[in-house]
């Protein structure tokens, strides 16, 4: 890759790094581990820098390297017995929220309850807004696939939100 | 009546066309049920991204950016040793046609366009060795094999610029393509030119008949050429010398 496309290159993903890492706290568990994963994800693209065709999404790209980044983190995590808790375990996380910080909360430990292929359907098409194209393309897997996932997804968090009251005025 | 709870879904999320939307948009407006399920999962929806909206104001932290200067980004620079490698997914296969290996160049980010791949009677400069490394096809390997160094008659598919022995003793050349414009080194390899870096020739040829083949060279190239070179560039007396013996030793 030359260097014009290198200097773009990062141009772009200095561009990317707030979606990037509001992708990250919407899928893990722990915040710190958030921007973790994005560096990760960020060392990654530039070392593969040439399997980067400019002019294609660069995001699609990076939120590819950093799902397959996350899931490496979680199996390995598995295989060591890690068991990670959401920060504020809870039954019922929350019915009447009473401001935005509160239901900020309150739908990150819903997401925590939520499995892996669950939050990533809703971290890219809900949280970053990917069209069902393509997040099934982040993903690899057929567009039937992601929508049936993200049914169950939507109602699950709509159960554990008790009825996505939203926050009072 | 049962809802179509995935076409529901479709709307809310911005899948639909106007056509479908408007559509939807009169349903709703005779079923309560619809309508309520929608305004269920409008709410959802708002209320996730309103909880990760804050983290696009928060600022980067120092690190992140930090990873982005710093982490190095051309593999044939930084690792001096190691030649460029084609992702495996993108081989070109054995009875690939004529232009794949222009096609091959274009991954790697030289002469964007698609006047490249027009029918055009241009053979392959590149192709893939069984390892997945790139050697010079024909056209290139002839021009390496037997061209001295120096300027070319404007209009030449190949010009060298530089020969020079690399730490290992191999013979490595430069070379200035004219279609695509772009410029790489390759190095003499068990009968193969093994091209270690090739990237975008970005000033244009400077006016005239001839053009000198080491100006201009693309900064990936004189790195890689530094990262290797043994001693000094070899004088015209001992490339021709060098040339005859087909660089074999």
């Amino acid at each position: 890759m030359n260097p014009e496309a290198h200097r773009l290159l990062r141009d772009e993903l200095a561009a990317l790094l707030p979606r990037l890492r509001r992708f990250a706290r919407a899928l893990t568990r722990q915040r710190e581990d958030a921007d973790d994963l994005v560096q990760q994800a960020v060392e990654r693209a530039l070392r593969h820098a040439d399997q980067w065709a400019p002019g294609t999404r660069l995001d699609s790209w990076l939120y590819r390297i950093m799902k397959n980044a996350w899931i490496d983190e979680v199996r390995a995590r598995g295989r060591r017995g890690e068991v990670l808790l959401p920060e504020e375990a809870g039954e019922h996380v929350g019915v009447t929220p009473m401001d935005s910080h509160a239901d900020a909360m309150a739908v990150q430990q819903a997401m925590a309850r939520l499995n892996e292929d669950q939050r990533l359907v809703v971290a890219l098409v809900l949280v970053e807004g990917l069209p069902y194209k393509e997040a099934a393309a982040v993903l690899d897997i057929p567009i039937g696939t992601l929508t049936s996932r993200l049914a169950r997804a939507r109602e699950a968090l709509q159960a554990l939100l008790g009825g996505a009251q939203g926050v009072r005025p | 009546m049962t809802l179509d709870e995935e076409r529901l879904r479709a709307y809310v999320d911005g899948e639909l066309d106007a056509a479908q939307a408007a559509e939807i948009e009169a349903g709703l407006a005779r079923d309560a049920e619809a309508a309520a399920f929608v305004a269920r999962e409008q709410a959802l929806r708002q209320r996730l991204q309103a909880a990760f909206a804050p983290v696009l104001d928060e600022p980067v932290p120092a690190r992140l950016q930090q990873a982005l200067d710093t982490t190095p980004s051309l593999p044939a620079v930084d690792a001096a040793a190691e030649p460029v490698t084609m992702p495996a997914h993108r081989r070109i296969a054995a009875n690939a046609p004529w232009w794949a290996g222009i096609a091959a160049a274009l991954v790697l980010g030289i002469g964007i366009g698609r006047g490249l791949l027009a029918p055009a009677p241009q053979p392959s400069l590149l192709a893939t060795a069984p390892d997945g490394t790139l050697v010079a096809a024909a056209p290139l390997a002839q021009a390496l094999s037997t061209q001295p160094g120096g300027a070319a008659a404007a209009g030449a598919p190949v010009q060298v610029a530089w020969t020079f022995r690399d730490r290992d003793g191999r013979y490595c050349r430069t070379f200035v393509l004219d279609a695509p414009a772009a410029a790489g080194l390759a190095c003499r390899e068990a009968e193969a030119w093994r091209v270690q870096v090739i990237a975008r020739q970005d000033a244009p040829a400077a006016g005239g008949p001839y053009r000198q083949a080491a100006s201009a060279l693309p900064q990936a190239v004189l790195q890689a050429v530094d990262a290797r070179i043994e001693g000094s560039a070899l004088d015209a007396a001992t490339e021709a010398e060098a040339l005859r013996r087909g660089f074999t030793h």
